[in-house]
């Protein structure tokens, strides 16, 4: 009877247990992405208004962005890709030797921004439809190390190590331009090879 | 009275654990949310300065007089 009873806690625990971590992987998550897409925001204007100040006119600037967010049930995993973007146009010129158009920058993730050149506008009633494509391609190992001292000390690491390749097709203004990030530190997305590490160590 | 024992016991060792749980949420979303704050004042303090410097400065415009921009302050928000 009393074993029963025991099983019993021990169940309800388990199941609110898990739905608090739940409840807190979704809150957790819901106000990083909060920070993030503000801290893209204001990102992509105040590159909007140096590029602008640079060409004495105005430009346009777009950012898109690809991160992984924290793994709060799991945390040695990674965790969800979500995107983020954030645009702005600024006119910045003081009205002298200016060139006859603006300038167009395009973002993606870390890399360099690129120029997106120049087109007349569209004939009023054009729609123009346009195909991306994102392909993730991930691995990851999970190193877990337990070392026992003759002093009986007891040491545990846990260690991640992540790849992750994005491999991008982005239709901008008309032409598709190719990427290919990789993950790398604080969830990011950056040219060239990258591996996110993470490791704990308890004693 | 054994069982009554138990379920204190239970109680309390499920209350203090869900205390500590909400508490951590709790810390954690005001740090959150104090970022978000303090990210908009430290943008709104610096755009000014983030706007000044030449080309592209409005002529006789005083109030942007400021320190030139920096290539990093860009990127001096994330």
């Amino acid at each position: 009877m009393v074993r029963g009873k025991v099983g019993q806690s021990t169940t309800e625990f388990v199941v609110l247990g898990s739905l608090i971590i739940m409840a807190f992987s979704f809150l957790i998550n819901y106000s990083e992405k909060l920070n993030r897409q503000q801290s893209y925001i204001q990102q992509s204007f105040r590159a909007a208004l140096k590029e602008a100040r640079a060409a004495n006119h105005s430009a346009s600037y777009t950012k898109v962005a690809f991160r992984r967010m924290p793994n709060v049930m799991t945390p040695m995993e990674l965790g969800q890709i979500q995107s983020f973007s954030g645009n702005a146009n600024v006119l910045w010129a003081d009205g002298k030797n200016t060139s006859p158009h603006g300038v167009s920058k395009y973002q993606f993730n870390e890399g360099a921004a690129i120029d997106i050149p120049y087109r007349e506008t569209p004939d009023e009633g054009t729609v123009e439809t346009s195909e991306n494509k994102f392909v993730n391609t991930t691995s990851s190992d999970i190193i877990f190390a337990k070392q026992e001292g003759l002093g009986g000390g007891i040491v545990t690491n846990k260690a991640l190590q992540a790849r992750d390749v994005l491999t991008a097709d982005i239709d901008i203004s008309g032409s598709t331009y190719s990427f290919r990030h990789t993950l790398g530190e604080g969830g990011k997305y950056y040219p060239g090879d990258h591996v996110l590490e993470r490791s704990r160590s308890m004693q | 009275m054994i069982k009554k024992a138990q379920a204190t016991l239970e109680f309390t060792l499920i209350f203090v654990i869900i205390v500590a749980l909400l508490s951590g949420l709790l810390t954690f979303w005001k740090w959150s949310s104090d970022n978000i704050v303090k990210r908009q004042i430290r943008y709104n303090t610096t755009r000014v300065q983030a706007g000044s410097s030449t080309p592209g400065e409005p002529s006789g415009s005083g109030v942007f007089e400021a320190a030139p921009v920096r290539n990093n302050q860009v990127y001096m928000l994330q």
